[in-house]
């Protein structure tokens, strides 16, 4: 079968694409609610960081330069 | 010119440069066309830059030529991680919703780094943006999964996975990755070269991709503890353009250094228990090799704080802040990683309240650490607790590091959360092998003691080799 450069050039451009597609393909399960356990994971992260006891002089780790 | 160069080190190839032994144009090419050649095999190659670098590559043998020299960079290619900008060249941030962005200005360290006269000839894959709050996947990429050149079905780490394995496969002789929290050290441990993350301020990050303002730092991925002191010289410095610069200058001085037997070490007895079985004769004997350098070892233990959910906590507020516009529009959408998605979503309903309370539980992690370093110079741990993980297991499954030690001791595990939210150094260096893929350790030193931390690398590097090592590149 004879192909016109045009068409080569597609076929190899569509396989690119195919190949780029392939490897970015999220490979997790459909059912896993990522939205849920994002929000879950940042309960358990506020829980955790409220249970730890922080002085009331202690200012955040962060300066403020006029 | 002969294959032996894609694994010499800067400095074994900028005297080969003086000796006139090949120019400055056959070396850009030589590795230009190895990293298109190879660096796709790995998933490694975000941009060729190859027309541009051997434009600047002439003119670098035209001040070789007249004996303008500019120190030991002068002449080396390089790579860069694509979240960093090169003036009207694409930088994608690893990310399908900034694929075609281009910026006007170059950023800071690819400056720096011109005026060394060293070559850029690509830019580097890595997880797109970052990593951001956290992904499930190897293959949260717009480049597709980074894969390790010591065997292809395991990750070469992450967020800076193409500069880890570009340096590994000899595709550059040194690479700049990034590190928010574990981002140079992960992929440096894994592809079994040596990393420094240097301290929080020390390298300007003005043309680099802001994922968290408060932790993101900039620095080398090299073949030698030598090579990171030299760029780390080259790029750091004082930058009005980055509102987090220290204003700070580095001099690679290992003749100052202290000596080795004043440097009092820090170790964890309970490390050792947490590493895979497999992985544990490397470490031993690596501990062996840092006692008999002459430092004086002692027990330490990390102070006992939440590392990770004060670290998730930041980085997902300060993320989500950065990429608010691309949330809110929905192009959130297009990224690879549906727990990246999801992740970044969620930051923007953080209350106000947890990130202050983290902010504030960090500088008391900062003050435990003031007090850690009067006693001790260096900790030494594990870069990882395990060898690089296959390319299709999720990431989430079993963090390294978690699995608790049979003793129950803390040891150093959260070292690097830890290290990261103190702003610290840290050096990452190849202590052996396990599976054949390689092991690491970390050295994690006060603020800006880089130069203590690259001392006892060298003379670790001077006493073992493992650094010499690499992965057979067709």
């Amino acid at each position: 079968m004879k192909l016109s450069r045009r068409r080569l050039a597609g076929l190899a451009a569509a396989g690119l694409v195919a190949r780029t597609e392939a490897a970015q393909a999220p490979q997790d399960t459909p059912n896993t609610d990522f939205a849920k356990a994002a929000r879950d994971a940042i309960q358990r992260n506020s829980e955790t960081l409220s249970k730890f006891d922080v002085p009331m002089a202690t200012e955040p780790a962060f300066l403020f330069k006029p | 010119m002969t294959d032996d160069i894609f694994f010499g080190s800067v400095s074994e190839l900028n005297a080969r440069l003086r000796k006139k032994e090949f120019s400055t144009v056959e070396l850009a090419r030589a590795f230009a066309e190895r990293l298109e050649r190879v660096g796709p095999r790995y998933n490694a190659l975000a941009l060729p830059l190859t027309k541009v670098a051997l434009k600047r590559a002439k003119a670098v043998d035209d001040d070789l030529k007249h004996e303008r020299f500019r120190g030991a960079l002068q002449g080396i290619p390089f790579g860069a991680k694509d979240l960093l900008s090169v003036a009207g060249q694409p930088t994608s941030w690893g990310a399908k919703p900034y694929a075609t962005q281009v910026f006007d200005h170059t950023a800071t360290v690819l400056d720096k780094l011109d005026k060394t006269g060293s070559v850029l000839i690509g830019k580097l894959a890595m997880v797109e943006l970052a990593g951001g709050p956290g992904y499930r996947m190897a293959s949260a990429s717009l480049f597709g999964p980074g894969l390790n050149p010591w065997d292809v079905t395991r990750w070469s780490g992450g967020s800076s996975s193409g500069s880890g394995a570009a340096v590994a496969a000899g595709l550059v002789p040194f690479a700049l990755g990034s590190e928010t929290s574990g981002s140079i050290l992960t992929p440096s441990a894994y592809c079994g070269i040596t990393g420094l993350r240097p301290t929080y301020g020390l390298v300007s990050r003005h043309g680099a991709m802001a994922l968290s303002w408060t932790m993101d730092k900039i620095g080398p991925m090299c073949r030698s503890v030598e090579d990171c002191g030299i760029v780390l010289q080259a790029i750091a410095g004082g930058d009005s353009k980055d509102p987090g610069s220290a204003g700070k200058s580095f001099y690679y001085t290992p003749q100052y250094a202290r000596k080795l037997s004043e440097l009092k070490v820090g170790f964890a007895p309970a490390d050792v228990e947490r590493v895979d079985p497999q992985a544990r004769p490397a470490f031993e004997a690596a501990m062996r090799v840092i006692r008999e350098s002459g430092v004086q070892l002692v027990e330490a233990a990390l102070p006992d704080f939440p590392y990770g959910p004060v670290t998730s906590t930041i980085i997902a507020c300060e993320g989500a802040s950065v990429f608010e516009q691309l949330i809110t529009n929905g192009k959130v959408h297009e990224l690879a990683d549906a727990k990246q998605i999801e992740g970044l979503k969620a930051g923007l309903e953080i209350p106000a309240k947890d990130y202050l309370r983290a902010m504030r539980i960090r500088s008391l992690i900062q003050k435990r650490f003031h007090e850690l370093f009067a006693d001790v110079d260096i900790l030494v741990a594990p870069a990882t607790y395990r060898i690089a993980t296959k390319v299709t297991d999720p990431l989430d499954a079993a963090p390294p590091g978690t699995a608790a030690a049979p003793s129950g001791a803390r040891g150093m595990n959260g070292l690097i959360p830890a290290g990261n939210l103190a702003g610290l150094p840290a050096l990452c260096l190849p202590c052996g092998f396990s599976e054949n893929m390689p092991v690491a350790l970390q050295l994690v030193g006060p603020a800006f003691s880089e130069n203590s931390l690259l001392a006892l690398g060298r003379e670790f590097q001077n006493r073992t080799g493992w650094h010499k090592r690499h992965p057979s590149v067709d």
